[in-house]
């Protein structure tokens, strides 16, 4: 009785014996891992020397400890079954006195190194996984954080501007444009938007000397005829081009810049436009770059225009 | 197609009640009549303004000149907004005198 406790002991020290040769092989704890898409592809296409543990030769190492845990599950699975059927035909032979009952000797020779051997070919595959996503420390600098691009906003259009012409995108490209999706009849945030993107253009005009064109697109074209939206447009800059159009030429350029706008409190002629008020700053070649809230007065919106612009003069660089 | 009629020039009625006085005016307006409400407070409110907001009768030509000066969905929108904020520094002041929360 005491051999068999022996065995089995001793069978799962070793299992534990594995697991110690496994962790020392594992740098979890000198790894970063960051993003899904790229490390996976990163950490096993460009392995280069690591100053405290070479890459290559960790990832061989690695794949031992597993090849090693494996054969050593087998093996104990191969002993345990011997065992089994050893003790059976003992059990057998030795009459009709039971010395084990049936249940026991299954439970404990066969359910028991079995599911040892799933738990750890369970933990083997989570930890190959981890090697595989991890990046490690000093090799991929850029997280991903900076190159994220968000959803592609903007796309064709063709409006009217105040001078009666028609204007489509390509009539802005080679430009920065902060562009504005408003009405001419908003009772407070209107105003105060067109207001702060008419002095960030100054500043950034007069001290920085970039020119930046401010484009308003109204988003209630029935009242805002063209005459009206550039008296109305005068009285802050006279720099800033206004659109207008047709009703399904304005939603389709507000879906498409992901605009949300709708009339609300509507009493005859008089309504108000419920919208989200948000600036956007586009690059010369139409994309969006940078979605400015209610929450930018005109210094921090010429900010952090410059520091898109700088941004963007250091890649070129 | 219509972008070209858009752009001939279809009726150009310019709204001067948005353009940069009238809003100044109506502003101005606004503000006298609030500030007259904050004066008053100590008064029962009888007169029924808008979405709910009620003011004492002393206010009432403070309350006129308001009305005349802006677009009704602009009173409205302000009465709306000048609820909500009076509602949220009634919660954030009295918390000496209300017992429980």
């Amino acid at each position: 009785m005491p051999i068999f406790r022996f065995i089995f002991f001793s069978s799962k020290h070793r299992f534990t014996h594995a697991s110690n040769l496994l962790q020392r092989f594992g740098p979890s704890k000198r790894t970063q891992s960051c993003g899904y898409a790229k490390s996976a592809k990163d950490s096993y296409t460009k392995p280069t020397a690591h100053p405290i543990m070479n890459t290559e030769t960790q990832t061989s190492r690695s794949w031992s400890a597993y090849v090693v845990v494996c054969c050593l599950g087998f093996l104990r699975l191969l002993v345990d079954m011997y065992l089994s059927i050893f003790i059976l035909r003992m059990n057998f032979v030795l009459g009709g006195r039971n010395m084990w009952p049936n249940s026991y000797l299954i439970s404990s020779l066969f359910l028991q190194p079995a599911a040892l051997l799933v738990f750890g070919g369970f933990a083997a595959f989570v930890h190959y996984n981890d090697e595989r996503r991890a990046i490690r420390i000093g090799q991929d600098n850029s997280c991903g954080s900076d190159t994220v691009a968000g959803p592609i906003i903007g796309g064709p259009f063709t409006l009217v501007n105040t001078e009666y012409q028609i204007v489509n995108e390509q009539g802005f490209l080679g430009n920065w444009v902060l562009l504005y999706f408003g009405y001419t009849s908003s009772p407070d945030v209107g105003p105060d938007q067109v207001q702060i993107m008419a002095n960030a253009i100054d500043t950034l005009e007069l001290e920085e000397n970039f020119k930046v064109l401010p484009v308003f697109v109204t988003i209630d074209p029935q009242r805002d005829t063209l005459a009206h939206l550039r008296a109305y447009l005068k009285e802050f800059d006279p720099r800033i081009v206004g659109l207008t159009g047709p009703v399904s030429a304005v939603r389709q350029m507000a879906q498409e810049y992901r605009i949300y706008f709708k009339k609300v409190e509507e009493e005859g002629d008089d309504y108000l436009v419920e919208s989200s008020h948000n600036i956007y700053l586009i690059d010369p070649k139409m994309k969006v770059v940078r979605c400015f809230g209610v929450e930018y007065d005109a210094e921090e919106l010429s900010k952090e225009i410059l520091k898109e612009l700088k941004k963007r003069q250091n890649k070129a660089d | 197609m219509a972008l070209e009629t858009y752009a001939s020039g279809k009726g150009d009625e310019i709204h001067t009640d948005v353009l940069l006085k009238a809003r100044q005016a109506c502003y101005k307006a606004r503000d006298a009549f609030y500030s007259c409400l904050e004066k008053q407070s100590d008064k029962k409110p009888t007169e029924i303004a808008s979405v709910g907001l009620l003011y004492p009768a002393e206010c009432k030509s403070s309350r006129d000149e308001y009305v005349k000066n802006c677009r009704a969905s602009w009173v409205k929108h302000f009465d709306r907004q000048y609820c909500r904020t009076k509602r949220t520094h009634r919660l954030l002041d009295d918390r000496e005198t209300r017992r429980g929360v």
